[in-house]
Formats: structure tokens, sequence, C-alpha cells
């Protein structure tokens, strides 16, 4: 079954007088269960497609499906619809909002996706029990290591049930040893079923996926298949 | 439910970036209160004039010499040619509605003496229907003195209380000029206007006649007022007035030689006194709204605008543009209402200095409301427009912004 469906998928850029074309076609099949990692170099496009598979960003040209719909027809509020539903997103730089807590981080996709209170927080209890952050449920982000708050924007990007998960860099601002155990609970997720797709530069971290794709000056290069 | 949530989002917010909250309330507090405190003070001064032209009393005309036009160019207090005596007094109460007339007589400085203190007071002199008058002679002690009565005086409260070392008593003498007076009455001591005469002397007309010497002849007075019959329309005894004030003088519309104000003559230069004053007070309101305003204004479009990347980081994980406005719009309600509740207190406060200083202030319950509502939709407005604009950005445009 395709999670993720990218078509010919092209993205421009004015810059001042000249366009720069960051991706220049590009063609992507995730499936359930997938765990891909994207490799470039950077000002590959690697993370600018990331984004467009995210619904973060629209593509000039070329089709996005998400669970076999056709995202490049929908509007602002439907789009937030697929964010919200479909799609959890995970940051180079965490982004957590810093006024809340652990718990409150993880639950507040489930409040934009109008889940009751009791409902909300049952979930988020079992997510940050699940990323192995039960005792910091009530810390803010400025209180948790660099690598307890990439575990706190995991479990917000699963509050919802998401299709896929989306990590730009997810080790990018961590030291190797967090960035190891970050990889390691992404994987153990996707062996939980969650399907995967990971932007990195680092080939140690690729290496984990079970395909990597090579992106370079907005294509794709080559698909390698992790042994 | 879910608005629920997202006020209790924006609560936490405001709570836990106290600094910035502060600020930001701060800098509409003194918006609010600038605007507040300053209409205040154009209602207060518009309601102690009309209140004090209240006191003044409505039923009567004032004649005074001179035209209005020489008045005008001369000035209130400048001699004026045509004089007004108490035969032209007497003549006025043959027409009907005139129901009495008062004469005064002014004395700027009389030197009065009081158990070998002496000192300078102002005064004048009426015949004993000027108690009737105005209540800005209102006897507190003893009584007023009678028509028939000579060196007698009524007396204003700093007269008898603060003046001399000692207080005067009614009954007492004092002596006014080189003559004893016997003190009847002690005026009511009272604010705002009427303490303008706690500090001055009335005696009767004769005596104060006396007093001047030469400076007046037999009959002449300064002023005249006519007090109007009840049923009596004041204007029309106001117009009998000036015509047979024309035929004893002897002059026609064109050079009167005398002024005859009646309570809407009076109304109407007052109205004029205060109109310009409720035009200037209510430009330096509008200033105060402007710039206060503006500074609410920029306070939040500046709060809203560096968090453009929170905005960012909402919508990524899956708020509608609609959730992301309705977040900020609360936050920038709740910090107008609190910036507005507060401004209102802090203007409470401000009127309360302003007062002790002897200026008059009113904030009333519309000012009040007006207040709160002005902070509130300034302050939402403020929020709303960069809040749009940012919840309208594609996720990643507004994770970018710096």
């Amino acid at each position: 079954m395709e999670i993720v469906k990218v078509e010919n998928i092209k993205k421009k850029y004015l810059m001042g007088e000249y366009e720069l074309e960051v991706l220049k076609g590009i063609d992507l099949t995730v499936k359930k269960g997938d765990a891909i990692s994207i490799m470039g170099p950077s000002g590959s496009g690697k993370s600018t497609l990331l984004q467009i598979m995210g619904c973060l960003d629209k593509p000039t040209s070329g089709k996005l499906y998400i669970d076999s719909i056709d995202t490049s027809t929908m509007n602002a509020d439907q789009l937030a619809g697929i964010r919200s539903r479909k799609i959890g997103f995970v940051f180079q730089f965490f982004y957590l909002i810093s006024t809340l807590t652990s718990v409150d981080n993880i639950e507040l996709p489930m409040v934009f996706n109008g889940l009751s209170h009791e409902e909300r927080y049952k979930k988020a209890s079992e997510l940050l029990e699940l990323v192995g952050l039960a005792e910091r449920a009530d810390h803010r982000p400025s209180e948790l290591s660099g690598g307890e708050r990439q575990r706190v924007a995991i479990a917000r990007a699963l509050a919802n049930d998401p299709q896929i998960i989306l990590a730009d860099e997810p080790t990018g601002n961590l030291d190797s040893k967090s960035g190891q155990e970050i990889i390691h609970l992404l994987m153990k997720l996707n062996k939980e079923g969650y399907t995967l797709v990971m932007v990195s530069h680092d080939p140690e971290i690729a290496r984990h996926a079970r395909r990597i794709i090579h992106v370079k000056d907005g294509l794709i290069e080559k698909t390698e298949v992790v042994k | 439910m879910q608005h629920l949530d997202l006020l209790k989002y924006s609560i936490t917010n405001l709570r836990s970036r106290k600094l910035r909250s502060y600020l930001t309330i701060l800098g509409i507090v003194i918006g609010i209160a600038a605007i507040v405190t300053l209409i205040s003070v154009a209602q207060g001064v518009n309601d102690f004039i009309m209140d004090q032209l209240g006191m003044l009393g409505g039923n009567w005309i004032s004649i005074m010499p001179g035209s209005m036009k020489q008045r005008m160019s001369l000035g209130m207090m400048s001699a004026v040619s045509g004089k007004l005596t108490t035969n032209d007094g007497a003549a006025l109460k043959s027409i009907p509605g005139v129901e009495d007339v008062m004469y005064e007589l002014q004395i700027m400085r009389i030197p009065i003496q009081y158990k070998n203190e002496t000192a300078t007071v102002t005064g004048g002199g009426w015949n004993a229907v000027v108690f009737e008058f105005t209540s800005l002679l209102e006897v507190g002690e003893g009584r007023p003195y009678k028509d028939n009565e000579r060196h007698v005086v009524v007396i204003g409260d700093t007269v008898a209380n603060d003046i001399f070392k000692k207080k005067i008593e009614v009954n007492q003498i004092i002596k006014v000029g080189d003559t004893n007076f016997r003190v009847v009455g002690i005026l009511k001591k009272s604010g705002g206007l009427a303490s303008t005469t706690s500090g001055m002397i009335a005696m009767p007309l004769e005596d104060a006649r006396e007093l001047l010497g030469q400076q007046t002849t037999s009959n002449q007075v300064d002023e005249m007022a006519v007090m109007v019959s009840e049923g009596y329309d004041p204007e029309k005894v106001g117009e009998q007035i000036r015509l047979k004030l024309r035929q004893l003088h002897h002059v026609d519309e064109d050079n009167e030689d005398f002024t005859v104000m009646t309570p809407e003559s009076i109304s109407s230069i007052v109205g004029t006194i205060t109109g310009t004053l409720e035009l200037f007070l209510s430009g330096i309101a509008g200033i105060a709204l402007l710039v206060g305003g503006i500074g609410i204004a920029n306070t939040m479009f500046m709060s809203v605008m560096e968090r453009t990347k929170e905005i960012g980081v909402l919508k990524a994980i899956g708020a509608t543009d609609n959730i992301v406005l309705e977040m900020f719009l609360l936050e920038a309600s709740i910090i107008g209402l609190v910036g507005g509740v507060l401004g209102l207190v802090l203007a409470g406060i401000a009127t309360l200095v302003l007062n002790y200083f002897g200026v008059p202030t009113n904030i009333s319950p519309e000012l009040a409301i007006f207040g709160l509502f002005f902070s509130v939709i300034v302050g939402a407005l403020a929020g709303f427009f960069p809040a749009r604009r940012a919840s309208q950005l594609m996720p990643v445009e507004a994770l970018r912004y710096e």
C-alpha cells in the first residue's frame, strides 16, 4: 500500500532576479512500513523534498498523493487536516513550544484534532512511556537535554497516529550518543509499523534505513538498498 | 471544548512569558491611562463649569453699564461710558415680571482691622436682596443684614477663620476703613466658584458708598440684577428692561450704554467658552487616542511578528489558519483586557492626584467602558493583522522567519 506518492515534483524559488530550481522532477513512492533515508549534499534539495512530502510547502508543479489522495488541489484547511492526521514531522531543531511542558507539547496536535482532554492525556502518557520519558512529563523543553527534546518531538509527531513519520535531520543537532539513541528509537517505531522517511547527510545515520535515496542537484541520482 | 483548550494555551503562554507579557501590558496600560485621564479632565472641566453656572441661579437678569461692544473691546474691568443708578432700578420695578432689583457697588481692596491686626480684603455693597439672589452668598452662622441696617457686615468664611490670629465671631466688631462694623453673619464654607466669596465682606449699599467716598456719585451703582417673577419669561422681561433703559438714558438700539444679560445670553456666551474648551480638550483626547492606540498596536504587532516561527510550528503539527488566528486573537484580547483594566486603575489614581491639585475630573461609566473596549479592540486588531499574515504563510515560510 502506497502511503506517499511523489509524481514529477518540481520546486522553483525566485531568488531576486533569477530562478533557482531546487527540485527538477522527482518521482518517489513510499510504501507502508518502509524506512527510507534521503541523502545528498547540502543544497541538493533533500529537505525541500521532505517538506513538500509533509505538506509544509507546495511544489511548483507535480503531484503529491498522501494515502492515495491528491493533495495538489487542496486548500489551506484541507492541508492542515492532512498534516494533523496523516503526517508526523520531526525537525532538526525540535521546534517544541517552549512555554509548554512535555505532556502539553504532545497534546497540542490532539487539541488541533479535536480530541477530548481525557483522550489526549491518556495518549500523551502512553507516548511519553514509549519514548522513555514518562518521568519528564511536566518538564519544559528548557529543562530537557537535546536528546530528550527530540524524543518529546517524536512523541508529538506520533500524537494523532500518523501514516508516516517525516524526520528532517533528526540527529543533526545532537551529540553522537544522543543521535544514536534517537535513530534507534525511530527504527524501533518503524519495526512497530510506523512508516519512516528521514533526511540526513550522515551516511552512518542513513544506513539505518532500508533504502537510501541519493539526491543530487534536484534529481534522484540513485536508490540504494541497504544490506 | 477546543476553544477552551486554546484559551488555556493562550493563558499558559502569557504566564510563562511574564516579562514580555508585562511589558506589552504596560504599553497598553499607559496608553489607556493617558486616554482616560485626559478625557476625564475634559469632562470634569466641562461639568465643573456647567455646575458653577448653575450656582449663579437661572432666573435673573444682569444689567451692567456700557455696551457689550465696549466691554469686549476694553476688557471687563475698564471704565465704560454710561452709568446705572438706583433711579433706573426703581423705574424697572414698574415692568411686569420684575420681582426685585439688586444693586451692587464693588470695592476692590478694603483694609479691615480686628483686635489690632490689619488685613486687606475685597468686598462690596449690596442691598439685602442679594442674599436671595445667589447661592454664592449663603450665610452659615448668624443672619444676613437688612436694608434698614447700617454699619453691619456679612464676612466670608476665610475672613472669619483664617486671616486673623483670633477667629471672628458673630456680633463682634471689626473696623472697616475707619468705621466700626458689627459682624451679623458669616458665609458658609464652600468650594468651587463659591469659594471666591470666602475671602470677601458684604455690607449694605450705603455703607459701601460711604467707604468709596468721592469715587462715586450719590445714586450710582456698578451693576444691577433683576429677579424675574415666577411665570414670566426672562427673555421677554429682559427685552422690556432694555426698552425702558433706552428711554431713561435717551439712547437708541445702536448706541446703548448698558448691557442686559438674560440667562439665555449668559448661557450662550458660556456655551461659546465651554465649546472652545471642549474642542481643545477633545483635541488633546484625540491625540491621546492616537498615540495610545499606536502604542498598543505597535507592542501587539511586534509581539506577534516575533512569533512567526511559533506559528510555523503550530501549522506544521496540524493547526489550521483559523486555529492559529484564534489563539493569537485570544492572547491579544486578554492582553488588551488586562491592560485596559490596569489602565483604568492607573487613570483612577491619576485623577485622584489631579483632583488633589484642584483639577476637576470625571470618569463616567461610559468613559470607563469605552476605555476598556478601545483597549481590547485596538489590541485585538493589532494582533489580528500580523497573526493573519503569518497564519496564511506555508509552514516552511513561517518556520524560516527570523
